[in-house]
């Protein structure tokens, strides 16, 4: 079991202690419409690696949990899909505030938000598959973990294939620059890659710690009951 | 009959989307997006910072509910054991 050690702690102190200060302190280069929401790169985007990273945690022990049919790894990818989610929606409200300053709009149903949203109602379906089989668990693991590897599929198809095949007003996709662009000297560079595996470093702690909590829910109701 | 309280959440939050579309159509920036707007528009950034926070937070708070909840089966299985 994957307990949470305290030099964990410390590198999530410094990962994402030095995004914050940086990341709203650091030089950014200045552009027309986007002004100081540039920085919203330390913040918005990590939650999309962040999700896309966990669920593909949640893909890996899904095929674990058919492989060996031990439902430690079938609650292990239910965790990881909890916090994907989580970071989903955050991803998508912060998506929607810096669309309402640079588009416009909260919601232009431009290409990349709609799939964005399709992609986290997909996952919502695999939440509700699992409340729809709580009396047998081997029944629910399995069919939860058949439905994680579509799902997961059809998430990098919505999230990264789709929205680069029609216009798309999202930076690095349709025709539009992404941020490497405007990153001449880098500088950007230095505080997007320690923010991405800040933030996933923190999904993960908060996925372990679900992880050992459903463990323990398991445990008090198939061995301490019967 | 009882009205739902998601219901009423669901109407409220329709007539806050329609009092947000009049402001626009006045074209009068309201002074939430005058905020927004100065300074560069960097209390997008802080804002976003907050959501993301803030979602975290609730988060851990339901995790620690449902952490509750189970502490309470525990000592209640546990005097079950011990009464009888």
């Amino acid at each position: 079991m994957a307990t949470v050690k305290k030099w964990h702690y410390g590198m999530l102190f410094l990962l994402l202690g030095y995004t914050f200060i940086f990341g709203l302190l650091g030089e950014v280069p200045q552009l027309p419409i986007l002004g100081q929401t540039i920085r919203g790169l330390y913040f918005h985007v990590p939650m999309w690696f962040g999700m896309v990273t966990l669920f593909f945690f949640s893909f890996l022990y899904a095929i674990f949990f058919l492989r060996t049919k031990k439902t430690f790894w079938d609650r292990k990818a239910y965790a990881f899909a909890q916090v994907g989610m989580l970071y989903g929606i955050l991803g998508l409200l912060t998506g929607m505030l810096w669309a309402k300053f640079t588009w416009g709009k909260y919601w232009s149903g431009d290409p990349k938000q709609n799939s964005a949203a399709v992609c986290l109602l997909i996952y919502s379906a695999y939440f509700l598959l699992r409340f729809s089989f709580t009396s047998h668990i081997q029944l629910q693991a399995k069919m939860n973990s058949v439905y994680s590897i579509l799902a997961f599929f059809m998430s990098i198809l919505l999230l990264f294939i789709l929205p680069r095949l029609t216009d798309s007003l999202h930076p690095g996709n349709g025709g539009n620059p992404g941020f490497n662009v405007y990153d001449l000297d880098g500088s950007l560079r230095w505080i997007f890659y320690p923010a991405i595996i800040g933030w996933i470093w923190w999904g993960i702690i908060m996925a372990n710690m679900i992880h050992r909590y459903l463990n323990l829910k398991h445990q008090l109701l198939y061995t301490y009951e019967n | 009959m009882k009205i739902n309280k998601y219901i009423y959440f669901f109407l409220y939050s329709l007539l806050l989307l329609h009092t947000t579309n009049v402001s626009s159509m006045n074209n009068h920036t309201s002074v939430v997006d005058d905020f927004f707007y100065q300074s560069g528009k960097i209390y997008v950034v802080i804002t976003m910072l907050v959501i993301i926070l803030l979602g975290c937070l609730i988060f851990m708070f339901f995790l620690d509910k449902k952490i509750r909840q189970l502490e309470k089966k525990i000592q209640q299985s546990y005097e079950k054991k011990t009464h009888h």
